[in-house]
């Protein structure tokens, strides 16, 4: 099996996380943000049973069996991000772009540099980051605006993309970083308006 | 060997779903960039697993 395509797959895979948006608001007495929380925790049982067992799985690199896989750190991102959401502090548009995006960007990156060298493959990062901010914006229609913020949302993630730090996961700063960026650039005044509701949850 | 099977099965799976939830939700653009991120990744992942390697 090829093991670099496996850990891609598991990547581009993560995307489908936005599903959580369209769900009901509520199970029950649970706010549906309680459901992530709960995979969150798993998530992290999961990876604390896998760490004193020193072991590895499908998609994970040999150097992970003693540290911090990177599908924690995504796993993390998506929970702050989607919790801010629901807390009012992110735009929900901002915050399925930029899931998307790095769920898919962050794999394109892993096969271009090796190939391109960094300058050329984060042009390359960029413009299909840029690509795919802008499909996600548009689903409810063209808005000339949200350019701005696919562009400048792209090149943020691809920056914050670039530094190896050990106990800081690319995946988790190219989730947080543009959020961050794109909601203070919404803030500034004369901006055009950011993506905001683009999804409705199911009744 | 069974289990990565079934481990492969879930990633082709869980985006699959999603965009058909985006497109009966009526975000085929949503769904399109569900598809099609996961489809290559999975076109090449599969032509490996049965003999021919991909790129890499």
């Amino acid at each position: 099996m090829n093991e670099p395509l496996m850990r891609r797959m598991s990547h581009t895979a993560i995307a489908a996380a936005i599903v959580y948006f369209l769900l009901p608001d509520r199970f029950g007495p649970l706010p549906r943000v309680g459901l992530l929380v709960a995979v969150w925790l798993c998530v992290l049982g999961i990876e604390a049973r896998r760490l004193r067992a020193g072991a590895t799985f499908a998609g994970l690199r040999p150097h992970e069996s003693r540290r911090v896989a990177s599908y924690v750190w995504f796993t993390t991102g998506v929970t702050v991000l989607v919790a801010g959401y629901e807390a009012g502090l992110f735009e929900q548009g901002i915050v399925v772009g930029t899931i998307v995006m790095a769920a898919l960007t962050d794999p394109v990156l892993g096969e271009l540099k090796p190939r391109l060298g960094w300058p050329k493959a984060a042009l390359g990062g960029t413009f299909v980051a840029t690509l795919i901010y802008l499909l996600v914006f548009f689903t409810d229609g063209f808005e000339a605006g949200f350019v701005l913020y696919a562009v400048v949302g792209a090149a943020v993630a691809v920056i914050a993309e670039k530094p190896s730090l050990k106990w800081l996961d690319d995946d988790l700063l190219m989730l947080l970083t543009p959020v961050l960026v794109l909601t203070l650039l919404a803030l500034l005044p004369g901006m055009p308006t950011a993506p905001g509701e683009l999804i409705e949850a199911w009744p | 060997m069974k289990y990565l099977r079934t481990f492969i099965a879930l990633l082709y799976l869980c985006p699959a779903v999603a965009g058909l939830l985006f497109l009966l939700a009526g975000h085929p653009l949503i769904a399109l960039v569900l598809w099609a991120g996961n489809g290559v990744p999975g076109f090449f992942l599969a032509r490996s697993l049965s003999g021919n390697d991909g790129p890499n």
